[in-house]
């Protein structure tokens, strides 16, 4: 063979070998399974898949009594829960203390971690309405729930930021991103939203324990009508007399009532219950069920087992003594406060031994024949500022009772979003502002269960103080206070604040994100 | 799927094969005159048995030589040229001239050595790189290292910037070459490790420590991912640095490559070295003692905790740790063969107590030749274990919790360690006692695997297809156990958790190489290949609470109450198709062009593919007829362009999707119902982030090449970014991946090396580079998504802020500029005030430093002085500030006593009143200068030892002396803060403090 014949048999290889290199191998496809995802397009067709998008939105709800950002925007800025800095500094953190001094700024972490949780929700409840929306799934339920929800969520964002933007879209366009609505437009939208979700909602009536957690007709009915009480505030129209149609629905549903005793709305076994229109439900044994944690975060930090707890409570949040001022002594509500002098356990009334009072840390629970300290009481003393309060200051409390099978400071006790009490408050309110009805028996109801004294006469700020009674430490005081036009005025550890602390500047960082936003200013 | 793509392969190489074979037999021969000759080598004499010599441009004819390195070749013509070659000798053509007698001396080459360069796929002489590519062969690496293969070339190479995260025994550095150019996707070069590209991401960062509830005293930063490596493995590390030299790796080119080759012996050698660690802290952090503490409390009226102990907490946690190595390898060559094996053991305790860090490697390299040299296999396997037992420290902790570096700074030097019974002194779970951090467990295991197998196949003399299979696999597991006799676990029943996480890759890749000359004057090779890689993570976690007994820790986590169960799967595939051409003509002029087409999985259908093409040019002056500098030896001049492109961001965001977050539930019905949520947004037009950079470079030799260094120019353009930025509300998600923006980087880059004296007792070799970035932030807006800046760098511990962030990007600063309040001293109160330049009584908000660094140098000696050899390398950094989140957090009395504070909060004149306070106040110059190595050995004679050939006896130090302003532990720091990706650069929060290392250690050579 010549040299010639060889070349050129090895320009064919050549060719050949670059032939297979770059032709037949790139055939291979892109395209990678996902294995840890669900596709929007095909998920939803059965019932339970249905479920578990409900159930992300119920959680993001039941987070905000048990999270930082929630609890804290919603009761701190008002004049019962406050949370001391003690001197070897925990709790010292001031994008709290500013809530409580009413000195918050845009910036402010719980501030915008609420705002992000609310519209995380809103966003979620967007997506997965679309999604359902363009399932096979007839069933009109689900829908209506996730609408009613995302009304609540929007219910939250008037109420604390005002000139929210509406948007009701899958997914927000870039190049035209939301533009805010007036604080009276999104109150008008999460009414009509709620109006409708209520036609399709089923009754309390017609759905029992397997619905327990869900939204139905009379919780809708609820929530509108805290939103038409507040009214006046949200759009500067009063709508007293649609507070009491709704309230009026709920009452005449006749699937709820007044529970005999007070205290086992906030039981460990409250779910359920009579009285509970609306609740949060925590399963904290559930494998990634949520537990809500009152009792761990409020309990003096007082070790060794602490009223039979298993761990050693925070100590973070107490309450003015103003709160334990406006009840009569033989009120049962008043059993939930730990007032100052010996503490005293709540299962039995005995005063609670340690080995010695500790000012800068825990305090040991005293053993007899163990402890070589002590026994000497527990005082709990009076708090003289915000800050650097030794660990015994402020009074604790303890609403939501103990539970014998909470996991570590998760506990199952549901916490209402709405009270059948409330709802009676709720009537009596807009009765008395519209010089109608008999509004003092049904304060009087609500006060007779729990043995206070029955009132003769009312006034508003009888209201005012008996929903601070009623309803102390579940998220309604802010609420209330702006309302009643008592949010600015000083008190205990505050000063007079300016008008404009009525509403939560809108974060920063969402203005960055949204240049449409404006900042938001009381007036508009 | 995979399975066939497979088979398609193998059909395809027996293919060419069976051609190639029926070739060789086909090719009919006629010979004439006889040439005899020995071939030995050139540096010790020895006859070199098995070299292949074979007539230029007709391979079909040759031979081999014997064992006594002889050999006899019948040539058709005594005009032809015989081509010797010899694997790790320089190949080498000699033309026959008539002769018939040729001896001749071949020269070892060192793959990594002056005259060959690793660049991608494969290897060229440095007189032809066209591109910026720096190399360290392991004579030249910093001594002393036992880890981390990384700083092996720490403060060695212009341009590459190695910064150790912390001091914790098996923490990962970040390395960034030529900057930092992304802001959201990956900055880490990509690593080859003998072929093989590695995914980098580390396992921790997968693997799952916090489980629901966020926050974690553990630390959650990514282990090491090269630690998997033997530093005594590595032959030699190549950097790819310029767009011309990376681009060959498309898509994952634009931060760099790092190329890193493994030993293989050609003699028959036995080596054993081990060594002895003894580490501490550099020094303490200044907090008060007992006594200033008291003085202080009694002084100004104040109850303070006082147990009458009197505690030094720093004392408490740190120690003086021992660490201890051994590695031995052997292997030799024969004429087809070449092997080494290696076993390495290493055992380091770190210098906070409760922390070590295990390690075993095995590592086999086996080349085989066959078929009269056309037939070349590889097998490279490596396999690590490395074992961490890590102590409760973490930058990235809310600012109620705890830590145990933490809690020594700031527990009250009155209070005990123990109780009279000997049980530890505790305030809480919110407060713990330092030294009891220690019994809570935190250990994880990894094990790793590396296999490439390469065939080369010379279908031709200058024709060669090769095949590497590579295949990384990596176990890891993390075990967390929070007792539930510790404050921090009572209140739960004690918390365990079980993670686990395997991370493989499988890769296939076929080349073709042609080289030859074309013409008397010019030289061509071209290359062209294909890959499919695929990268498959799959993870579990579980965790549990409410245990009876602490005795099972994690191992019987049904004995408790299942918190969390969860598992998951994603994969990526990359395939590319690539074509390299050199052309050099005239020994002076070369260009490189290539070309990569990249698919990525991780991008939506319309922009999957990428195209990365680059060009450089080379003139080598000179040799050039008019270049007559006597002196000046080499001169080199350099141009390249190119485009590379990045797609360092998680799998399947271009899809929209459900998922569940951790394993979240609620309760409806009364059942535990799983809470599935959008978690993403479609983004169909998710697409690579493009890195385009231009290259000047000039390499020089003066005096005969006793002289020899570069300078380099560049532009790094990188437009496109993936960049993950917050979401318009509402939205389901609060960040969302575009690309959007544009990062500029500049800089010079020098390198000077030098034997300053070379003569038979004495061998100095100094060298030094210096690099210098400058980095901009361009844009971060695009049509549809626009932004003034963003904030990142997150503030840890009780600091306040406006925002709980430190730093910015912003377009016309560097990226990750300091932003906040500039601090213009104290009021008469004690008060800080601060900058209001606008006067509207507000503080403004205004860049308040710079993290990178205005240059980055290096400085290294080696000397030899009869038996004695000493090396040393300096390095430093200039200009760069860091934010000292400690000091932000400690040095304000307002915090005592509850917490104990730096000395200089009492002298700092901040009034009782001031609250701590992000501001310029705590930005220090980070500037530093760091004798990081020096290390002195001493060699035996063993001429009279026939068992022994060589023995080495060595003491090294490493960081045995900073120079810095800075007042924290160490200025050369990356804390992992809360709430970022990654540790930001340039911030100083609870780091592990990097030791002081005294190493002795002996090395035999059998």
């Amino acid at each position: 063979m010549s040299i010639k014949s060889l070349k050129l048999k090895n320009e064919r290889i050549f060719l050949l070998a670059l032939a297979i290199l770059f032709i037949a191998m790139p055939a291979c496809d892109l395209t990678e399974p996902t294995y840890s995802e669900f596709t929007p397009d095909t998920f939803y067709d059965n019932e339970t898949a249905v479920l578990t998008s409900l159930s992300g939105i119920y959680r993001d709800f039941a987070l905000i009594p048990t999270s930082n950002e929630g609890y804290r925007v919603l009761e701190l800025v008002a004049d019962q829960v406050i949370i001391l800095g003690k001197i070897q500094g925990w709790w010292d953190d001031y994008s709290y203390h500013n809530l409580t001094w009413h000195e918050w700024n845009a910036s402010n972490r719980r501030i915008e971690d609420m705002w992000n949780r609310m519209f995380t929700t809103v966003g979620q409840a967007n997506a997965l309405i679309s999604s359902l929306e363009n399932s096979n799934l007839e069933e009109p339920g689900p829908i209506a729930e996730l609408k009613a929800m995302r009304a609540y969520a929007y219910f939250f964002l008037m109420d604390l930021y005002g000139n929210v933007p509406v948007f009701t879209e899958p997914k927000v366009d870039p190049n035209n991103l939301p533009k805010q609505n007036t604080r009276a437009e999104v109150f008008d939208f999460v009414v009509e939203e709620l109006k409708a979700a209520a036609k399709i909602l089923p009754s309390a009536n017609d759905v029992g324990n397997e619905y327990y957690g869900r939204i139905t007709k009379e919780a809708v009915y609820g929530i509108l009508a805290i939103a038409y009480l507040n009214a006046e505030v949200f759009t500067g129209t009063p709508r007293y007399e649609m507070a009491i149609n709704y309230a009026d629905s709920v009452i005449e549903s006749n699937a709820f009532r007044l529970l005999d005793d007070y205290n086992a709305n906030f039981a460990h076994d409250n779910a359920n219950n009579d009285e509970m229109i609306f609740a949060a439900v925590y399963a904290p044994n559930d494998p990634g069920g949520i537990g809500q944690t009152f009792v761990q975060k409020v309990m003096p930090g007082i070790s060794g087992g602490l009223f039979g707890l298993p761990y050693t409570p925070q100590n973070g949040y107490s309450v003015r003594s103003s709160v334990v001022d406006l009840y009569e002594d033989q009120d049962v509500r008043k059993d939930i406060f730990m007032t100052t002098g010996p503490l005293l356990d709540p299962r039995n009334g005995d005063t609670v031994y340690v080995e010695r009072v500790v000012p800068d840390g825990n305090s040991v629970l005293y053993v007899p024949g163990e402890s070589t300290e002590g026994p000497v009481p527990y005082d709990v003393i009076k708090p003289t500022e915000l800050r650097n309060q030794p660990m015994n200051a402020g009074v604790n409390w303890i609403k939501w009772r103990l539970d014998p099978n909470t996991n570590g400071g998760n506990a199952s006790n549901d916490i209402a979003w709405i009270r059948y009490a409330d709802i009676l408050l709720i009537k009596a309110e807009a009765q008395l502002r519209l010089g109608t009805g008999d509004p003092l028996s049904l304060v009087n109801r609500v006060r007779e269960r729990s043995n206070a004294t029955p009132l003769d006469n009312l006034t508003l700020n009888d209201i005012l103080d008996e929903r601070g009674r009623e309803l102390v430490f579940e998220m309604s005081r802010r609420r209330d206070l702006i309302r009643f036009d008592k949010f600015n005025e000083p008190w205990e550890f505050k000063e007079q604040s300016e008008e404009s602390r009525k509403l939560f500047p809108i974060p920063a960082s969402a203005i960055e994100s949204n240049p449409n936003l404006k900042p938001n200013s009381f007036f508009n | 799927m995979v399975k066939r793509r497979y088979k398609k392969y193998i059909k395809s190489i027996s293919w060419v094969g069976i051609l190639a074979i029926q070739i060789t037999f086909s090719v009919a021969l006629y010979a004439q005159d006889t040439i005899t000759g020995t071939v030995t080598d050139a540096e010790y004499g020895d006859p070199l048995p098995g070299v292949n010599i074979y007539i230029k441009g007709n391979p079909t004819v040759g031979t081999s030589t014997d064992t006594n390195g002889e050999y006899t070749l019948e040539v058709s013509s005594l005009n032809n040229i015989l081509v010797f070659s010899y694997v790790g000798f320089q190949r080498l053509e000699v033309p026959i001239d008539g002769r018939t007698i040729i001896d001749i001396e071949l020269t070892q080459e060192s793959i990594s050595g002056g005259d060959l360069v690793v660049v991608g796929y494969g290897t060229q002489r440095r007189d032809d790189i066209t591109g910026a590519i720096s190399s360290i062969r392991s004579e030249d690496f910093n001594a002393g290292v036992t880890l981390a293969p990384e700083q092996l070339m720490q403060g060695k190479i212009a341009g590459v910037n190695i910064v150790q995260s912390s001091g914790r025994p098996g923490s990962s550095s970040t390395v960034r070459v030529r900057g930092t150019s992304s802001i959201s996707a990956g900055n880490d070069p990509l690593y080859v490790i003998d072929g093989v590209p590695i995914q980098t991401a580390s396992v921790n960062n997968y693997v799952n420590v916090a489980g629901e509830t966020g926050s974690t005293p553990f630390n959650s930063m990514s282990s090491n991912p090269l630690n998997i490596l033997n530093p005594s493995d590595i032959a030699s590390i190549d950097v790819l640095k310029d767009a011309s030299a990376t681009a060959i790796y498309g898509s994952r080119g634009a931060n760099g490559v790092i190329i890193v080759t493994t030993k293989n012996y050609s003699e028959t050698t036995v080596n054993y070295d081990s060594y002895l660690n003894v580490s501490s802290v550099r020094e303490q952090l200044p907090f008060l003692s007992r006594d200033e503490y008291v003085d202080y409390a009694e002084s100004n009226n104040m109850e303070y905790p006082n147990e009458g102990a009197v505690t030094n907490w720093q004392d408490q946690i740190f120690r003086t740790a021992l660490s201890q190595n051994h590695n031995i390898s052997f292997g030799g060559g024969s004429e087809n063969t070449n092997y080494r094996a290696s076993l390495g053991y290493n055992n380091q305790e770190g210098v906070i107590i409760s922390s070590g860090l295990e390690k075993y490697t095995g590592r086999i390299n086996l080349t085989q030749r066959a078929l009269d040299d056309r037939l070349r296999m590889n097998i490279n396997l490596t396999h690590a274990q490395v074992n961490e037992d890590n102590a409760a420290v973490s930058s990235d902790i809310d600012n109620e919790g705890g830590n145990m570096l933490k809690d020594a700074l700031r527990w009250s030097p009155t209070l005990p360690v123990y109780n009279d019974d000997g049980s530890f002194y505790q305030i809480g779970e919110l407060r713990v006692n330092p030294v009891s951090w220690r019994n809570l467990t935190d250990n994880s295991e990894r094990s790793a695997t590396l296999g490439a197998f390469e065939v080369q196949y010379n279908i031709l003399e200058d024709l060669a297809f090769s095949v590497d299979m590579g295949h990384t696999s990596e176990y890891a597991s993390r075990f967390n156990h929070v007792p539930l006799s510790h404050p921090l676990g009572a209140g739960e029943g004690g918390r365990a958790s079980v993670s686990k996480l395997q991370n493989e890759s499988s890769l296939i890749e076929t080349t073709l190489n042609y080289q030859n000359a074309i013409s008397e004057n010019s030289y061509i090779n071209v290359l062209g290949g294909y890959s499919y890689q695929r990268f498959v993570v799959q993870s579990t976690f579980s965790a549990a609470n409410q245990f009876a007994s602490d005795a099972t820790q994690w191992n019987l986590l049904q004995s408790g109450n299942i918190l969390s169960s969860t598992s998951n799967k994603s994969s990526n595939s990359l395939i590319s198709m690539y074509g390299r051409v050199n052309y050099r003509l005239y020994e002076r002029y070369n260009a490189t062009f290539t070309l990569r087409r990249d698919g990525s999985s991780r991008f939506g259908e319309n922009n999957r593919w990428g195209l990365f093409p680059s060009g450089a040019l080379a003139w080598n002056i000179s040799e050039e007829g008019f270049f007559n500098i006597d002196k000046i030896s080499n001169l080199k001049v350099r141009v390249g362009y190119g485009v590379t492109g990045n797609q360092g961001i998680p799998d399947n965001l271009y899809r929209e999707q459900l998922s569940v977050a951790g394993s979240a539930t609620y309760s409806l019905g009364g059942e535990a119902i799983p809470s599935v949520l959008p978690s993403n947004y479609a983004n169909p037009d998710l697409k690579w982030e493009r890195t385009t950079q231009i290259n000047f470079g000039m390499d020089f030799g003066l005096f005969e090449q006793r002289v020899n260094g570069s300078i380099d120019y560049y532009i790094k353009n990188t437009t496109d970014l993936l960049l993950e930025f917050s979401t318009a509300a509402p939205s389901v998600v609060s960040t969302q991946w575009a690309n959007v923006g544009e990062v500029e980087n500049k800089g010079i880059e020098l390198t000077l090396d030098a034997d300053v004296v070379q003569n038979q007792n004495l061998l100095w070799n100094t060298s030094m580079n210096f690099s210098a970035n400058v980095n901009e932030v361009i844009s971060i807006s695009n049509d549809q998504f626009s932004r003034d800046n963003f904030r990142v760098g997150s503030l840890s511990g009780v600091v306040i802020s406006a925002d709980g962030n430190t730093q910015t990007v912003r377009p016309g600063l560097a990226l990750n500029t300091f932003w906040g309040r500039k601090f213009t001293g104290l009021d008469s109160n004690g008060l800080e005030t601060y900058l209001d330049e606008d006067g509207d009584g507000q503080p403004d908000y205004v860049k308040i430093g710079d993290p990178n660094s205005d240059f980055t140098f290096g400085w290294s000696n080696s000397v030899r002085f009869k038996n004695f050899d000493a090396a040393m390398t300096i390095r430093g950094t200039v200009g760069n500030d860091v934010f000292n989140n400690t000091a932000a957090e400690y040095s304000y009395i307002n915090i005592l006593p509850g917490s104990n504070v730096l000395r200089a909060a009492l002298s700092n004149g901040s009034s009782v009143n001031q609250t701590s306070q992000f501001s310029s106040r705590w930005i220090e110059d980070g500037s530093f200068l760091r004798l990081a190595n020096l290390s002195i050995g001493y060699n035996f004679n063993t001429d009279n030892i026939a068992q022994i050939s060589r023995a080495r006896v060595y003491v090294t130090g490493q960081n045995l002396l900073l120079i810095t302003g800075y007042s924290g532990f160490d200025p050369e720091v990356r804390s992992n803060t809360q709430g970022d990706d990654g540790a930001p650069i340039g911030i100083d929060y609870l780091s592990y403090p990097r030791p002081r290392v005294f190493q002795f250690g002996v090395s035999l050579s059998f």
